[in-house]
């Protein structure tokens, strides 16, 4: 389970290392402090939720569920540790999803609802409302959906990785909460 | 990753394949094992930004192992 790495960014063939050029020290605890202050409803989904869940899986990315209005607010966020948008706000909600990056590469759904492959629709006013939150520090929450709404996050896209997670989820399920 | 790899790890299941999988039961071997790591992971990394520190820096050690030698 711990080798089960999601996605590259990019995809495609990776450029030759070169080992001249040092990755950039991210600072995730500053990416998280940003976007708990700036009031942006925005729900941590993907395999990082999983990992704060207590579910040791890799990932190579963020990925974000945020309320269409809150672009704005969530890229204030992002830009505070670097990261810049790959389309404006505009162009981002009539996609329904845009990307973060820099050093980070952080996908970020704005949909108002997305569809589950088995055609339920999932609306992010409701699972919002659902959310548990997990704090990191004193000072800094992160918004996860439930686990059941995380499961239907991961019938969305219905990867081989997204089976893997929602029986992962199935059984963090029926555990006791600690 | 190479395209046939990331094609094949990003492919959509079909709905057949998708409920095949996800809809077999879980055995107790599985539901020990899984649970097993989590008692680790939550053991050796008792706050969720150690967790989230952790993922990182196994991340960084996955990717750094793929890349071929100069």
């Amino acid at each position: 389970m711990c080798c089960r790495l999601g996605n590259s960014p990019g995809g495609g063939e990776a450029a030759p290392y070169n080992r001249g050029v040092r990755a950039g020290d991210f600072d995730e605890l500053a990416f998280f402090r940003a976007i708990h202050r700036s009031n942006a409803r925005a729900l941590l989904i993907g395999r990082r939720a999983l990992v704060l869940l207590g579910l040791p899986v890799l990932t190579a990315d963020y990925d974000y569920w945020i309320a269409a209005d809150d672009i704005t607010a969530f890229n204030t966020a992002g830009g505070e540790v670097g990261l810049t948008p790959n389309h404006d706000a505009g162009a981002a909600r009539g996609r329904g999803r845009y990307v973060l990056e820099n050093d980070e590469h952080v996908d970020v759904l704005v949909a108002r609802s997305v569809p589950t492959v088995e055609g339920v629709n999932v609306s992010f006013d409701e699972i919002w409302a659902r959310r548990q939150t997990i704090p990191l520090t004193p000072d800094v929450r992160v918004h996860l959906p439930s686990v059941d709404d995380l499961i239907l996050t991961k019938r969305f896209a219905n990867r081989p990785k997204d089976a893997e997670d929602i029986r992962l989820l199935t059984i963090l399920k029926g555990e006791p909460r600690t | 990753m190479n395209r046939a790899l990331a094609d094949a790890v990003n492919r959509a299941l079909t709905p057949e394949e998708a409920r095949a999988y996800v809809d077999q039961p879980i055995s107790p071997e599985e539901r020990e094992g899984v649970l097993s790591l989590m008692r680790w992971f939550l053991r050796r990394y008792p706050t969720p930004l150690e967790r989230l520190a952790y993922v990182r820096r196994a991340s960084r050690r996955w990717s750094n192992a793929r890349q071929p030698a100069p």
